[in-house]
């Protein structure tokens, strides 16, 4: 049976990982056609630790990045690491017809993939408006941000994405060029989709980092999914001595 | 009347007058398959274009050539009708335009291409259509007279086909 690698992370709440095999009971393999297959049936609690820790440094630097452009204080919580299914990744932005707001990076070079942050649309609204300096909007249903709302969010999302992949980059020696983000504001299930699109061939469990930042005043829910294509991944692990 | 939720690469077969319902389609098809004289239909939420064939497939109903098969086998044996068969497919968006990663963001297209072919090698004619685009979807099945509501969130809109 081929196997492959998937990691999902994710910022500001949660981090995904997926991967593709066998750990313990589950059966969690998931896909991608073409690409090298990297064993996991060997897969070990090195092979998590070192993607908790992974998710931890490059979550960590986003933090900070994220303190600094608030300009105030966000602390780190330490990842949680779980299983579940497809259909739970929803769930975790609370049910698939949930409206956020999903940025989406493209990675190339000697990783590729991309790189999804999912925002709850109030989280957004409430980061744009105080990247903008401008004051908080009545909680609304509005889909609809202006011109600098998503501006603003874009570059949310480009220093987020770019400490992130500063740290895994410094972590691994490895070269990673980002895009320009895509902004996309509509149902959790829909922008999910993305996830199972790419990798969901084999498998049908996800394994799942939670991960947590806080500030002292309020939490800005967010959600940070990296996701290298199989090849990357195995060549990640082999950077790392590990595969 | 019932209304059956199902979630990602899950399936649902009912009779008149149950409802079958699922939420946030993105580059997943949702894809009915009925008898509108027995008033039988299934509903499959499907992710990906084509089984491996070189894994074993765990969950027929994850992709759209082994969906449907499955789903005919199930609406006959619910009840309905060979040569009474219709289907509806909505789903298959675009949601993020990136010109990198073609093969992942391109799947909304092949879901619904593979939807088209399969159907047609079933001789299924399909009834109704509201595929692609950049919006996600939530789909509603009425079994009693099989109209299918389509709910989007950007922009807000609900449509009957």
């Amino acid at each position: 049976m081929q196997k492959h690698m998937l990691i999902i992370l994710n910022n500001k709440n949660y981090s995904i990982i997926l991967i593709n095999g066998r750990y313990n009971k589950y059966d969690f393999c998931l896909g991608c056609e073409k690409v090298m297959m990297f064993d996991t049936n060997n897969m070990n609690k090195d092979h998590l630790d070192f993607f908790q820790e992974l998710e931890n440094i490059g979550a960590g630097h986003a933090a900070t990045a994220l303190s600094v452009m608030m300009d105030r204080e966000i602390t780190l919580c330490v990842p949680r690491a779980q299983f579940c299914e497809y259909g739970e990744i929803t769930s975790i932005m609370r049910g698939p017809e949930n409206v956020v707001v999903g940025l989406l990076v493209g990675i190339s070079d000697d990783v590729n993939g991309f790189i999804l942050l999912v925002l709850d649309l109030a989280d957004a609204r409430m980061l744009a408006n105080t990247v903008l300096g401008e004051p908080e909007d009545k909680p609304n249903e509005d889909t609809d941000f202006n011109e600098m709302q998503e501006s603003a969010l874009r570059e949310v999302a480009n220093i987020l994405i770019g400490s992130y992949i500063t740290a895994i980059s410094t972590l691994t020696g490895l070269r990673i060029n980002a895009s320009v983000p895509e902004l996309v504001v509509d149902m959790a299930g829909a922008i999910m989709n993305l996830l199972p699109a790419a990798y969901g061939e084999y498998g049908d469990h996800v394994l799942f980092l939670e991960t947590k930042f806080e500030d002292q005043a309020q939490c800005i829910y967010g959600h940070f999914f990296l996701i290298p294509d199989v090849e990357s991944y195995k060549y990640i692990m082999e950077k790392m001595g590990i595969a | 009347m019932a209304t059956h939720t199902i979630g990602i690469a899950d399936k649902i077969v009912s009779k008149a007058p149950d409802k079958l319902v699922t939420l946030g389609l993105g580059s997943c098809v949702g894809l009915v398959i009925y008898d509108p004289y027995k008033k039988v239909g299934g509903l499959v939420h499907i992710m990906l274009p084509t089984a491996p064939t070189n894994a074993p497939v765990t969950n027929k109903f994850k992709f759209a050539d082994t969906a449907i098969e499955e789903m005919i086998r199930l609406v006959l044996q619910a009840g309905a009708a060979r040569n009474q068969l219709k289907a509806k497919v909505v789903g298959g968006a675009h949601m993020f335009n990136n010109s990198y990663q073609t093969d992942v963001m391109g799947i909304g297209n092949r879901n619904v291409d593979v939807c088209q072919r399969v159907l047609k090698e079933h001789r299924i004619p399909i009834a109704a259509q509201d595929t692609g685009g950049s919006s996600g979807r939530s789909i509603e099945f009425s079994c009693e007279d099989n109209t299918l509501q389509i709910r989007t969130v950007s922009p807000k809109s609900v449509r009957l086909i």
